[in-house]
């Protein structure tokens, strides 16, 4: 193979562009000695360390104490004769093997190769203790059992213990090793003398007990150590190739040859922001397996991986949550760098956030931290919970959804902010650019928000949401009109102050930016139709989806705030849960997300996005998830986005939505009748087939009207990027 | 091939509105060499940044092969051959990859981009060096892989930005070289340069840049004429006592020239 063919296979010219310039990126970064020491020679020096000064730490912890002392529980004050007659005979054996003489006279030093043994059995001969009880509240350190079988004529030692303990696990093994020599005497013995029927041999089996949690549990976790230790270490590894791949660029002179090719600016950030991220994550897996072999072979397994110990659903989902850590730190890192002109600025501008970003990790190390919605959405608070919760296997479903898309989302938003800097002029030659270029309002008026700018009020919206619609149902002391009143200001506030501010800061027109173009009367007419017609294919799905038990769940679970809503005048519920919600989230989801979504993706990806994520919205009900909600609200997200396009405003899906929840809320107050009429998704019964039938044909007419004519759908320049639609648009007066 | 318009560039600096380069016009055929001369801080780099896309135009325009930059930025980008003194390598990249990688971000078909690598080598003499790091490379060595690198897509239009900083006689001999080659390959080239032996040496039309504007333009009979002065470096003696105009007539948002 020539050598020119050799650079033609160097970097697959048949893969897509994206990926040969992150393989270029890759193929710079870890040529570089610097990242790979970072890479793999950190973790293979770091955990050992950590390993043996841990041990170091647990050992001269027990030594520090005035004597050991093994505390062992037993169930029966008559168990203690027998349990001592083994005990004395294994120990007697264990010390010969082990010195070759014993002397049974010397008491016992209360040190860790020989310590001070302490038996609790009950006082009563009558009583049975509760060995395992024993165990979990940490008055005894293990608990032994004497299981006899008559008919066999065998015994089992059975041994309760913490396996999240060290000196429980010690006790155990301690117990244990006594009790095998008497077995192993016992069988070196009937082999000598030939016995042809020996006397069966006792049993050992050891019982851990799960991990315990609330208010017996230790004040400090170490599992919670772990997920910290590796996250700070997968900062590391991506700190220095995102410096070097941006302002290491711009300091060698490379950045100027890079942008001046015919690539945009973007593209050429997102292989740098891959190459970051392939990084992070093999210094992640480097860092997990280092850990991983480090801690099994210093036996701090139980100790620093929960109670299952290492498994391989543990590693996997731990790397799983390393990798979305490192998507969005990747993407925080290169914001940052990609401000900076050189080396010492970038370094300058990630030390503070990386000293910031660990007063959060040690917040979880805090004992009875749990998850709730601030938590959930605060970067690298909500991982490092996550990964605790998933050591500790006990996930809250909400929770992990939240974090992950949260997380994702921020880090979309971080991405979208860097590609708007990175390689700009203010960066490239230092000119009268900087941090304010990326808040400051654009002098010429647009026509749409960008997808970046969608993104930054999704990263804004969802976590404001999480948190702030849980506040009013803490307040117990208000009444449901108040709650109901709150919770309608919280989406005033949310779905049309936020995109109305947005829409403004970022120069956009609230007309064409929002779609509050003047409808026409018929697409107005016809989805005041469709608004009346939709709610039984709702039905429908929700029938269809819902099993007889989740339906039972559910009504138990709003049943207390059913009757105290039946208390709420129709007009305050229509006003509350119909009016305001349509409103505004029209705003949000057809007017902002859908205009900004349309600035780079095609209309049926558009209006999937736009309706999904409306869907994915309604979903969250009190911090709780109802995924039975998605399906049926996607499908009204869909049809108002359609309805948007095609309308060219969101006039007349303001009315359809509000139309549509106004009905549906106004039929709640006829559950009983309708109920005797077999309708009610209580009853997990069919609609009528007549009623069916008259909604699809009234759907249908809606459709028809909406579809008929030219409609007023949205021409081609009202969706232009900006640059293109300033020359257009007449500059602010 | 390049011709620009009103070309003006203002920046703002602590709240003070500053004009690197005004109303700047002037076009360059194929197979001419242009010399945009001037002092450190004359607007050269600057003119030569706008003309490739780099930086905005406060206001008027370049239009390069027909492509105008303010509108159709990257079709300029891909007629355009920059070599910089300020521009560097990849240092863990051989200059093998280094220019394969250039080649691919320009469009260039990997077979063609191979042929044309291997006339670039016998060109600038690259085949002893194209598989040794670049990292290890001496400064000739690295200058002359920044000028592959600037051809390797072959661009009818070569922007030379003081392309012989720092280099020795040789090294300076080679760019020579390598513009006569541009030249008869009948590439345009814009060539900015403060050294007055390089520009009277390989220009044919030289412009003379002060504070940002175009003083005088011609070939160099032409300036003795218009200055009075026999050599470029009396020209430039002479330009350089002139005072920088006292007011533009800029406002402060203009719109792109149409």
């Amino acid at each position: 193979m020539s050598n020119d063919n050799r650079g033609l296979s160097l970097f697959g010219w048949r893969s897509p562009r994206w990926w040969r310039m992150t393989s270029k990126e890759l193929r710079e970064t870890l040529r570089d000695r610097r990242t790979i020491i970072t890479l793999i020679g950190m973790p293979l020096l770091i955990y050992p360390l950590l390993g043996v000064t841990m041990q170091k730490l647990l050992v001269s912890q027990l030594q520090s104490q005035s004597k050991v002392e093994y505390r062992i529980a037993l169930e029966r004050q008559s168990d203690q004769v027998d349990f001592q007659k083994l005990f004395r005979i294994g120990h007697r054996f264990v010390g010969i093997r082990e010195t070759g003489t014993f002397d049974p006279g010397v008491p016992p030093a209360g040190t860790l190769e020989d310590p001070l043994i302490q038996l609790l059995a009950p006082e009563n001969p009558d009583v049975v203790a509760d060995v395992t009880q024993l165990v979990e509240n940490r008055t005894s350190d293990v608990g032994v059992r004497l299981v006899r079988q008559a008919e066999e004529m065998s015994l089992t030692c059975e041994v309760v213990y913490r396996p999240d303990s060290i000196h429980s696990r010690s006790v155990r093994s301690f117990v244990e090793e006594r009790f095998r020599a008497v077995n192993e005497a016992h069988a070196a013995e009937v082999f000598s003398r030939d016995i042809t029927k020996p006397q069966s041999p006792f049993f050992v089996k050891s019982i851990p007990l799960p991990k315990q949690t609330g208010p017996g549990d230790s004040p400090f976790s170490l599992a919670t150590l772990v997920p910290l230790i590796l996250i700070l270490m997968t900062v590391t590894g991506a700190v220095y190739p995102a410096i070097d791949l941006t302002a290491g660029e711009r300091e060698r002179g490379t950045l100027e040859a890079l942008v001046a090719a015919p690539v945009p600016r973007h593209e050429l950030l997102f292989a740098k922001y891959l190459a970051v991220l392939c990084v992070a994550m093999l210094t992640a897996l480097a860092n997990l397996l280092s850990m991983v072999v480090t801690s099994y072979a210093s036996g701090l397994e139980g100790l620093l991986f929960g109670a299952g110990g290492i498994t391989l659903s543990v590693i996997v989902s731990t790397l799983g949550l390393l990798c979305v850590f490192a998507a969005f730190f990747s993407a925080i890192i290169l914001v940052l760098t990609s401000f900076a002109r050189s080396f010492k600025e970038a370094q300058a501008y990630l030390i503070p956030v990386m000293l910031v970003s660990l007063a959060p990790g040690v917040l979880c190390l805090l004992p009875g931290i749990e998850f709730n919605a601030t938590y959930a959405v605060t970067p690298l608070v909500n991982i490092v919970l996550l990964a605790r919760d998933v050591f500790d296997e006990r996930v809250v479903p909400i929770w992990a959804v939240a974090t992950l898309f949260s997380t994702v989302l921020y880090a979309a938003v971080a991405l979208a902010a860097a590609a708007r800097i990175f390689g700009t002029d203010a960066v490239l030659y230092g000119s009268d650019g900087g941090w304010a270029d990326l808040f400051r309002r654009p002098d010429q008026p647009r026509s749409s928000p960008s997808l970046g700018e969608a993104l930054f009020g999704l990263a804004v919206l969802f976590p404001s949401f999480l948190i702030l619609s849980s506040i009013p149902a803490r307040w117990e002391s208000l009444s449901i009109g108040g709650r109901l009143t709150a919770n309608a200001m919280i989406t005033v506030l949310l779905f049309a102050i936020l995109p109305l501010t947005l829409t403004w800061s970022t120069g956009v027109s609230w007309t064409a930016g929002l779609s509050l173009r003047r409808a026409s009367f018929r697409n107005v007419v016809a989805c005041a139709i469709l608004g009346l017609s939709l709610w039984p294919f709702a039905y429908e799905m929700q029938v269809l989806m819902l099993s007889t038990e989740r339906l039972e769940m559910l009504e138990k679970l709003f049943a207390p705030f059913k009757t105290q809503l039946d208390s709420v005048g129709l007009w305050m519920k229509l006003l509350c849960l119909a009016v305001i919600p349509g409103i505004c989230e029209e705003l949000f989801f057809r007017g902002f997300l859908l205009s900004s979504c349309r600035t780079k993706m095609s209309i049926p990806l558009a209006v999937a996005c736009s309706g999904g994520l409306f869907g994915l919205f309604h979903v969250i009900v009190q911090q709780s998830l109802f995924s039975e909600r998605f399906f049926p609200t996607c499908f009204l997200g869909l049809t108002l986005a359609a309805i948007c396009v095609r309308s060219g405003s969101i006039w007349p899906g303001m009315l359809l939505h509000v139309v549509h929840n106004g009905f549906l809320l106004s039929l709640s107050s006829f559950t009983e009748e309708l109920k005797g009429l077999g309708i009610g998704v209580e009853s997990h019964q069919h609609l009528p087939f007549v009623c069916l039938a008259v909604a699809a044909f009234a759907a249908s007419l809606g459709t028809l009207l909406l579809c008929i004519g030219n409609g007023q759908v949205a021409s081609d320049h009202d969706f232009m990027p900006c640059e293109k639609m300033g020359q257009r648009l007449p500059p602010r007066g | 091939m390049i011709s620009v318009t009103g070309l003006t560039r203002q920046f703002r600096s602590n709240g003070k509105l500053l004009t690197a380069v005004s109303n700047l016009s002037f076009e360059v055929k194929a197979g001419e060499v242009y010399g945009l001369l001037g002092p450190n801080g004359a607007g050269k780099t600057t003119t030569l940044r706008m003309i490739l896309g780099l930086l905005q135009p406060t206001c008027g325009d370049a239009v390069v092969d027909g492509f105008r930059v303010t509108r159709d930025s990257d079709e300029v980008k891909r007629r355009i051959g920059l070599v910089s003194a300020s521009a560097g390598l990849y240092q863990w990249l051989t200059p093998r990859e280094m220019l394969f990688f250039f080649a691919d971000l320009y469009g260039v078909d990997p077979q063609k981009a191979a042929k044309r690598l291997s006339e670039i080598s016998k060109l600038l003499d690259l085949s002893r060096f194209l598989d040794q790091r670049c990292a290890t490379l001496s400064t000739g060595q690295k200058q002359r892989v920044t000028l592959a690198r600037a051809l390797i897509h072959d661009p009818p239009v070569m922007l030379l930005d003081e392309p012989t900083r720092g280099l020795d006689v040789v090294g300076t001999h080679i760019v020579f070289q390598y513009i006569e080659q541009l030249r008869s390959l009948g590439k345009a080239i814009v060539i900015s340069t403060h050294r007055l032996d390089e520009a009277s040496h390989v220009c044919d039309r030289m412009g003379l840049l002060h504070y940002g504007e175009l003083r005088h333009e011609g070939t160099f009979p032409s300036l003795q004429q218009i200055t009075g002065q026999t050599t470029l470096y009396d020209m430039f003696l002479q330009l350089l006592s002139t005072p920088p105009p006292e007011s533009r007539a800029v406002p402060e948002v203009l719109p792109h020239v149409e």
